[in-house]
């Protein structure tokens, strides 16, 4: 496996392709195939084992830690104009006060209906989605019927548990219907690739406490704290399960104090180690100075844009000193430097001290939000933008319409055209495809499809929507489309006959809508 | 002695109980066969990809071929490939006689063969040439089977195919052995070598007699050997009402467009890109780049233009350049493997490689095993688009193929098939210019620079003999380069 850890973002997609292939997160899918039942759970029995006084009250638990019956039904990126059938699935939720149930994005993702019960209770309560963070896998979400929450008592979240401290996950796994208790201890804590977007990496803490599907979004509990969310496990291995550190759910609480979740900031930048000595010293680092990673480049649109360039050395961050691994020492821990990126949010700032030709300064740089169009990773609950031209099927390239965990040529172009093409400013924000051909008689010879765009009559389109325009605001009968690569030929859109087909097509595809484009972000 | 009495002893019962023949002219061709078809055993052995210091294991394959001429040999030219050492065996006999390699061509699929020992050019006699055969012609497939005993299989035409490197035939073959180098013989004459076979479709491949004659009058002929001509312009189709409308085509007229003419190459001054080619020396292009030969149907234009021509020939052809048909002439250019941005890497040669300061550097062949690596990536597409972009200045692409670990290469443990843009600030166009970009450290160091987005790597120029010295003696690296031009 590569060093996950130079360069960061879109050069770890490759390392992000690899990780979502072993990484699952959890939710209890109901295969296609198999039969969409949610066994009821026998009413609640009373009584139970005595517990020891730090120990949560399994009676309050009961209450407060419920099962999530979700409904999804995820886009189609191959033929957007459709859905696919909806799918169920079940995972664990917890109440964190105010109403709220905090459980994880994934269980939620593109839910179309939503129900909760708690284990003291036979009736199921329709739920809904407040907040959802795709990039760290937490989610809100409420009910509004005032029956449903009573008795119930908040659950506290508490700070990182320690090594091998012993901890208790709670929630509904597969296996059986009633809330499931497993224990287990603390055995590795590191940021991680949170496998639901692919393209984020978080603090995560590894315990040998059982995790299974299902589990997600419920509780990991110390002292009858949350010390975690449980959210992924790992194919091929034994006794691995992965929560979601305090920091990362502190983090997601923080954010949407606004009633808006608005994500991760990231300071973007593509970094290599600076373990080998000779290099240390050509670049002109202090024999006495230790530490530090090297910046490759900043990433276009990105916080650091601008700011830092080629071999400049990052020595610290916010004061706290860089290893030359390009960890830096959280307590007992040596974690990834972005940890200390990872308790901020966005807008706030950040001081980079880096040594530039010799001298040391301090840069200080305000975190931004990813450039919707340049963020790597899975989107949910979001219709994929597309265009039907006659019967051509024009879409944005994304990692969505890739794939989960598919790795061909698209994604390989999308990850080098990121990672080494993309200047700020002066190339395209988003590449554009000819995804397929519908099958009519004007499409007849089009033996290619997931041909990349180069231009529209000689323009380059810069995102989607441009293209979109380009072709809206075209006024010749002939438009000609040209690709990258070797052997496509060109595309001559006659528009007159286009137009001519287009209601045709639409109607023999039973395609309602001929397009969506996303309105612009209003910034 | 005694061990050619035997054999001579074996051939004689071989023939006694020969089965009886079914063609009345068997009689006469058998012993034309047996003089010239041979049995080939080669032993190859190429250096090893990730350690090209090292020589890798040796193995011997065998094939087939025909007698063509006084001492030559025709067989296909995969079969040679890294060859060491070439033997023969004769019909009827085991005994193993030396040969040698004179002539391969990999574009054309075909090889010579020749020999000197006594008894092979007494024994051994040519099968002369025949005439093209076409669709539905039946004839046979000879070869040396078991024991090297004489065998004759059923073959009918069922298909021709083309490319810019000749012509193939298809056939319905009786004969299931791998097919490699079996004459396919009519009326006494040799009209095709075998290269394939689909032994559970009942099928094969014949090269045509028409690309063997073309192959051998090259070898033969006066003045150096000229070949196929090198990669042109592209092309691409105008089945599309809308491609046609939009390049002018009338209703009766047919051809396919010209998208892309390469600086340097066929084509370069004469063509232009948006031209439409109507014809090729009379023969009319249809909207699917094909036109009808004579003999063999429908095939690609290709034919034209590379397969049934040798570089340096003048082609006509008959564009539609805006809106008005014109005549041109165009000459096929050749192209000497040296030109080649990515040379064929499949030969029994030393490849070129360096490694300097732990790092395996290697060029990038037709053959080199690349990863998915962002740098393998930046290979892939290099390879890619070899016969796509001019052949400018970079005439090669050198890489660094891995690292061997040492002190001296910490922190760069990840390096892995990354194209090298430039040392000490000299571009690298090609090997030789690795040592001279040595020569010139850059304040005192060596800087690696990588196409892409990678770390530099840097070396202490006084350090490097040293770093050289220690990764010889732990890696046993027996050899520390070897560039063209450098002692074997």
């Amino acid at each position: 496996m590569p060093n996950r850890r130079e360069p960061r973002r879109p050069g770890a997609w490759l390392g992000a392709l690899l990780a979502a292939a072993l990484l699952l997160p959890l939710p209890a899918l109901i295969w296609p195939g198999m039969p969409t039942a949610f066994a009821e759970d026998e009413p609640a029995a009373k009584g139970g084992a005595a517990v020891a006084s730090d120990e949560p009250d399994l009676e309050r638990l009961r209450a407060s830690v419920v099962k999530v019956f979700c409904t999804s039904q995820s886009e189609n990126y191959q033929r957007p104009w459709q859905r696919p059938r909806p799918q169920g699935s079940s995972g664990s939720a917890f109440y964190i006060g105010n109403r709220m149930l905090m459980t994880n994005a994934h269980v939620i993702s593109d839910a179309k209906d939503l129900e909760v019960k708690r284990a003291d209770r036979v009736k199921r309560y329709e739920a809904r989605v407040l907040f959802a963070g795709h990039d760290c896998d937490l989610a809100v979400i409420t009910v509004d019927d005032d029956e449903f929450w009573e008795g119930m008592k908040p659950l506290e979240i508490a700070d990182r548990p320690a090594m091998r401290s012993k901890v208790m996950t709670i929630g509904y796994p597969t296996g059986g219907h009633k809330l499931s208790v497993t224990e287990g201890v603390v055995s590795r804590i590191e940021v991680n690739t949170y496998v639901h977007s692919g393209a984020d990496d978080h603090l995560t803490i590894q315990t040998d406490a059982a995790i299974n599907p299902g589990n997600s979004g419920g509780p990991v509990l110390q002292n009858g704290k949350v010390c975690g969310v449980a959210f992924q496990g790992r194919m091929f291995a034994q006794n691995l399960g992965y929560m979601i550190a305090p920091s990362v759910i502190r983090h997601f609480l923080t954010d949407i104090k606004d009633d808006v979740y608005h994500g991760y900031p990231e300071i973007g930048i593509y970094t290599a180690n600076l373990r080998n000595e000779t290099l240390r010293k050509f670049l002109g680092m202090p024999k006495d100075q230790e530490g530090g990673v090297l910046v490759l480049k900043p990433m276009p649109y990105a916080s650091t844009s601008g700011k830092l360039k080629r071999n400049d050395v990052i020595l610290k961050i916010d004061g706290v000193k860089i290893e030359a691994d390009g960890t830096v020492k959280v307590g007992d821990e040596f974690l990834d430097f972005s940890f200390v990126v990872e308790g901020k949010q966005i807008g706030e700032t950040v001081t980079l001290t880096i040594l530039r030709d010799g001298e040391i300064k301090d840069i200080e740089v305000t975190l931004k939000e990813w450039s919707a169009r340049m963020k790597p990773g899975r989107v949910y609950d979001e219709r994929p933008e597309y265009m039907v031209l006659g019967g051509f099927l024009f879409v944005p390239l994304t990692e969505n319409y890739i794939g989960w965990g598919r790795s061909n040529e698209l994604s390989y172009y999308m990850q080098q055209y990121y990672r080494t093409v993309a200047e700020e400013g002066k190339s395209r924000e988003q590449l554009v495809l000819l995804s397929r051909v519908l099958p009519d008689p004007s499409t007849r010879y089009i033996g290619y499809g997931d041909a990349i765009v180069d231009n529209v009559d000689g323009v380059q389109p810069k995102d989607f929507a441009h293209f979109v325009k380009l072709i809206d605001e075209s006024k010749n009968d002939l438009i000609k489309v040209e690709f990258e690569g070797v052997n496509t030929a060109p595309l001559i859109l006659d528009m007159k006959k286009i137009r001519e087909v287009h209601p045709e097509i639409l109607k023999k595809n039973e395609i309602a809508e001929d397009r969506y484009v996303r309105p612009k972000e209003s910034k | 002695m005694r061990r050619t009495f035997l054999t001579a002893a074996l051939a004689a019962a071989t023939l006694l109980f020969a089965p009886a023949t079914t063609h009345a002219e068997d009689a006469e061709l058998a012993p034309k066969l047996r003089a010239a078809l041979v049995r080939i055993f080669v032993t190859s052995q190429s250096y090893e990809t990730s350690a090209p210091w090292k020589l890798g294991r040796a193995y011997t394959r065998s094939g087939r071929g025909v007698v063509v001429g006084e001492g030559q040999i025709l067989c296909e030219a995969g079969l040679v490939a890294s060859q060491r050492m070439i033997e023969l065996q004769l019909a009827n006999s085991a005994r193993k006689y030396p040969a040698k390699l004179l002539h391969v061509d990999r574009t054309v699929g075909l090889a010579l063969i020749g020999y000197d020992d006594e008894h092979l050019v007494k024994t051994l006699a040519p099968l002369p040439l025949g005439e093209p055969v076409k669709l539905d012609d039946t004839f046979d497939i000879h070869q040396l089977g078991n024991d090297n005993i004489p065998e004759r299989y059923d073959a009918r035409v069922i298909r021709a195919r083309a490319s810019s490197s000749g012509l193939e035939l298809q056939l319905k073959t009786t004969c299931s052995d791998t097919g490699n180098g079996q004459a396919a013989v009519m009326g006494g004459k040799l009209v095709g070598l075998l290269t394939d076979t689909y032994a559970s479709r009942q099928q094969g491949t014949i090269r045509a007699i028409e690309s063997i004659r073309q192959y051998l009058d090259d070898y033969n002929g006066e003045g150096p050997y000229r070949g196929k001509p090198g990669p042109g312009f592209w092309t691409h189709q105008l089945l599309r009402e809308d491609l046609r409308t939009y390049y002018g085509l009338a209703e009766n007229q047919h051809g396919i467009a010209v998208s892309r003419v390469v600086p340097g190459r066929t084509g370069d001054g004469v063509l232009k890109d948006g031209d439409v080619v109507l014809a090729i020396d009379g023969f009319d292009i249809d909207d699917e780049g094909k036109f009808v030969h004579d003999l063999h149907g429908r095939l690609g234009s290709s034919y034209l233009l590379g397969g049934r021509r040798l570089a340096g020939d003048v082609v006509k052809m008959k564009l539609l350049r805006d809106g008005v048909e014109t005549e041109v002439e165009v000459e096929l250019k050749g192209q000497k493997p040296d030109e080649k941005r990515i040379p064929e890497g499949w030969g029994a040669e030393r490849p070129q490689f360096m490694v300097v300061g732990g790092l395996v550097l290697l060029e990038l062949t037709s053959s080199s095993s690349i990863s998915r690596s962002p740098g393998g990536v930046l290979l892939r597409r290099f390879r890619e688009r070899a016969n796509w972009d001019p052949p400018g200045k970079r005439r090669r692409v050198i890489y660094v193929d891995r690292i061997l670990k040492d002190k001296a290469t910490k922190g760069f443990e990840d390096v892995y098939h990354r194209p090298i843009k430039t040392i000490n600030g000299i571009e690298i166009l090609d090997f030789k210019s690795v040592p001279k970009a040595l020569e010139t450290p850059e304040g005192g160091y060596h800087v690696f620079r990588f196409d892409g987005l990678e770390t530099d790597i840097v070396f202490r120029a006084d350090e490097l003999e040293t770093i050289n010295k220690r990764i010889a003696d732990k890696y046993k690296v027996t050899r520390m380069r070897f560039l063209r031009g450098d002692e074997e």
